[in-house]
């Protein structure tokens, strides 16, 4: 393992101090937030009483029919009582209540890390995620003791089945010279769990990270996530009062040079199309952080990008992912199922049936660069786009005095640069896998046969359709040439499978993996081809391909069948 | 207090730009070893040339080229700058090769994102002479408004603000297209009631341009747009306007030997039409512009054949 050295380092970052550092986070946020929120009810005429009258009417407006198990600071009476009582309090009363619940709040998001529990982790979850993640160890599984052990052994080694790859040498290095902020694409509650493994055997420090706070309902989640540094993001809550309380906290954990790790995404990918349209609001957060170490530290500390794209065969949820993209896309048809990651029948489904298959899931690290979007090398100095070394520190003084200062329409400017050079780096290294092109390939022989129907129209009426061999095979041997064309001119990536091995191989692989795991299959391979069943799941898999500007049309006249 | 200000290339807007400055009493550095300049029609004590070097101690410049070498020279220029500067160009084209506006050149060929267009119907010979006149500063960031304000407004001179850079930029470029149209209609005398239907309904494709490059469609109606086209028919006329004027009366395609703006429009024009689908965005205008500068149709029949479209609500 090349990176076995890397990872003692590991055991030196900042994280493992964050437990010692905790009561002065949570003190500097609630300050912090604090004061900014004096300042903008004086500077925007929106007094302390309106922003916690407006707290306290979107969260009984909520809390009113919000079933969901997560625990809640307060419960809807204190706010209601809340409310009543504010038009009697006086202003320091107000700015005291205020604090409070500032500091409730941060409480609340504020996670924690045991080193322990890390170490714990490092080894568990391998072996918990070997067995979503892989295959062939199935058969390997206890018929003696010996049998038993070295099953054991095989299953902890998840390396076979997740492949770790990209710029990781350069991470390594970037760790040691500055802090890192890791933005994955996202399509599965899996990710997070993956990333930290990913993250360690990589040889690259743990991170802290946002997570949904619905995740905690899962009491061994909890148990690891209270203890890993992860910090507890509530997506219901809209009210400003909670969302500038959680950026201040990303900023400071940023600025005090904890790395972490968020989905700029939003959320999973209901589509299954990479991420384009990306939030930002926690990127911002770096360049503030950055800002304030040079103003208050006097020295710049570095914060390093790092897009990662994370490449499964099979989505756990995908079904109810496509279910939900569907009925917001295209109408009433489509129904919102519960959520398969909380269903541990299928959990345990999904291990199972995945288990029977070689390798899954790729993770590629891509290009990091600096805060601004500017490319990095191995020893952390910045380039322009021409390869001309760039001073960062430039990008922050203002344009006229020359002094280093916050520009918030600036740095937002800055941020959305950055945000599309993310949206690009996961289309470059968005890695294609047998599954996404086999689903593409026969999703849309079928669209082929009703050329007037809209994809709605096809869900509706073409399931259980055939689609014929030597139709597949003329077309996969056609798009795999134009798909490979594609990766050598850097558009996208092809996994190593794809890549090497030859079209019929690919389409065997790609059509078990259609087979294994979703209830009904997907697809039924018949003497003289395939039937079509989940049509709304074949279109998932195969949006990962759509997010390219692939003409089938024309490639399918090219097949020539 | 911006007091020191850089002009890297040269063009119309830069003279207009130089004079402007001087009114406000600021210093003017003047780079000219890239690109010889023309007349700045100002006394030579008023402005400093200066090296390419001396640009990295201005914060604010203002940049024009035409397209064929902007990006040879911003190149260049990008070895002075840093984050910290300020550039603000003022080229109504885009690069052929790829349809890069020259914003976009000057985010990938220097180290700088704090950029701006300068455009709207700025006449130098307005400028020149005194007369008051006004213009749009498009840019993302709020400091490079406040310093093009500084440096330029005054009791001769509006400085208006948009934030839609990429709709400043393709409006300006597409009020050109328009302008060529026109000139066409008053050499072949088809009449006011028609300059107008042109001039409204080239507005109306405006917005659709700009809306296919993800700019805000209303742009078209600011000074970058509708500003620029009534500027460039007016007299003294645009060469945009005077090239389709010569195309109508010469009954021909437009030549190598008529200059620099001819053979842009002729390279902008024909790259947009390939390149762009007309047809779906209804840029009839531009695609009649297009068939009149590759001689594929007479100024009568691209006439002809906008007068034929269809008509439906507005």
């Amino acid at each position: 393992m090349s990176h076995l050295k890397s990872k003692d380092m590991t055991m030196e970052a900042p994280l493992f101090g964050f437990n010692e550092d905790r009561d002065y986070l949570v003190d500097e946020v609630t300050r912090r937030a604090y004061s900014r929120f004096l300042g903008q009810s004086r500077q925007e005429d929106q007094t302390v009483g309106y922003i916690l009258n407006d707290a306290a009417y979107r969260e009984v407006e909520r809390l009113e029919n919000d079933q969901t198990p997560e625990e809640e600071i307060w419960p809807r009476q204190k706010w209601l009582e809340t409310a009543k009582k504010l038009a009697r309090l006086s202003e320091s009363e107000k700015c005291t209540l205020l604090k409070e619940l500032i500091e409730t709040y941060v409480e609340d998001i504020a996670g924690s890390f045991h080193p322990w529990t890390y170490r714990l982790a490092t080894r568990a979850v391998p072996i918990g995620l070997g067995m979503l993640f892989k295959a062939q160890d199935l058969g390997t599984l206890p018929g003696n003791i010996v049998d038993a052990m070295s099953g054991l052994k095989n299953l902890r080694d998840l390396s076979e089945r997740v492949v770790l790859e990209g710029e990781i040498d350069k991470l390594q290095h970037l760790a040691e010279r500055g802090t890192l902020i890791f933005v994955p694409t996202h399509s599965s509650n899996l990710d997070s769990i993956l990333m930290g493994w990913a993250l360690y055997d990589a040889g690259l420090p743990p991170v802290t990270y946002g997570a949904g706070k619905n995740l905690y309902t899962n009491p061994v989640m909890a148990f690891f996530m209270n203890r890993l540094g992860a910090y507890k993001v509530d997506r219901r809550l809209k009210h400003d009062l909670y969302k500038q309380t959680l950026k201040t906290y990303s900023e400071v954990i940023v600025e005090r040079g904890y790395h972490s790790l968020f989905f700029p995404g939003g959320g999973r990918s209901r589509s299954n199309k990479v991420e384009s349209d990306l939030k930002l609001g926690l990127l911002g957060t770096g360049i503030r952080a950055y800002i304030n170490n040079l103003l208050n530290e006097g020295r710049e500390q570095p914060v390093y990008v790092c897009p990662v794209t994370i490449n499964y065969n099979l989505v756990l949820e995908g079904e109810s992912m496509i279910k939900a993209h569907l009925r917001r896309e295209g109408g009433r048809r489509y129904f919102l199922e519960d959520d398969e990651f909380f269903d541990y029948s299928t959990v345990v489904r999904f291990a199972m049936n995945t288990m029977q298959m070689a390798s899954t899931t790729v993770i590629r690290f891509g290009d990091p660069f600096d805060i601004f979007g500017n490319a990095v090398d191995a020893s952390g100095t910045s380039y322009d786009r021409e390869g001309r070394p760039v001073d960062r520190t430039t990008y922050v003084q203002s344009t006229e005095a020359g002094e280093i200062c916050h520009d918030e329409l600036r740095d937002r400017e800055y941020t959305r640069y950055t945000g599309k050079k993310i949206a690009k780096s996961y289309k470059e290294n968005t890695v294609l896998m047998p599954t996404g092109i086999v689903a593409y390939l026969l999703f849309e022989l079928l669209r082929e046969k009703f050329p007037e129907w809209d994809v709605y129209k096809v869900f509706r009426l073409a399931n259980d359709n055939m689609v014929r061999w030597y139709k597949i095979k003329a077309f996969l041997t056609v798009l795999l040439d134009h798909l490979k064309d594609l990766e050598d001119r850097g558009i996208l990536r092809l996994s190593s499978f794809v890549r090497h091995r030859p079209p019929d191989d690919v389409l065997e692989q790609g059509l078990d993996y259609l087979q294994v795991y979703h209830v009904p299959q997907m697809v039924e391979t018949l003497m003289n081809g395939v039937v079509l069943h989940k049509l709304d799941l074949l279109y998932y898999y195969g949006n990962r391909l759509r997010t390219y500007d692939i003409d089938a049309d024309a490639l399918m006249t090219r097949a020539d069948y | 207090m911006i007091d020191r200000v850089g002009l890297v290339g040269w063009g119309a807007h830069l003279k207009a730009v130089a004079h402007l400055l001087d009114y406000n009493d600021r210093e003017v550095y003047v780079v000219d070893e890239l690109f010889s300049s023309g007349d700045w029609d100002m006394d030579d004590d008023k402005l400093e040339f200066v090296d390419l070097e001396a640009v990295s101690d201005l914060p604010l410049v203002f940049f024009e080229a035409p397209m064929q070498s902007a990006r040879q020279i911003a190149s260049r220029l990008g070895d002075c700058l840093s984050g910290r500067h300020a550039v603000v160009h003022a080229s109504r084209s885009l690069e052929v090769s790829g349809l890069q506006t020259l914003s976009g050149i000057l985010e990938e060929e220097t180290p700088t994102r704090r950029i701006g267009f300068l455009t709207g119907p700025i006449h130098s010979d307005d400028i020149t002479a005194g007369r008051a006149g006004s213009g749009v500063c498009a840019s993302h960031f709020p400091e490079v408004h406040r310093m093009v304000e500084q440096v330029l407004e005054s009791d001769r001179f509006l400085v208006y603000r948009t934030d839609d850079l990429i709709g400043a930029e393709v409006s300006a470029i597409y009020s050109r297209i328009l302008a060529v149209a026109m000139g066409m209609a008053r050499q072949l005398g088809l009449g006011n009631s028609l300059e107008a239907t042109l001039f409204s309904r080239g507005l109306s494709e405006m917005t659709r341009f700009v809306d296919h490059w993800g700019g805000v469609a209303d742009t078209a109606f600011g000074l970058g747009g509708c500003g620029n086209l009534k500027a460039d028919v007016l007299e003294p006329v645009a060469p945009a306007f005077e090239l389709g004027r010569w195309v109508a009366k010469e009954q021909m395609a437009p030549e190598g030997s008529l200059g620099e703006v001819a053979r842009d429009m002729k390279s902008l024009v024909s790259v947009m039409v390939e390149k762009i689908d007309t047809q779906k965005n209804e840029l009839n205008i531009l695609e009649s512009v297009g068939y009149l500068v590759s001689g594929e149709r007479t100024p009568d029949e691209a006439m002809d054949r906008l007068l034929t479209l269809p008509t439906d609500y507005e």
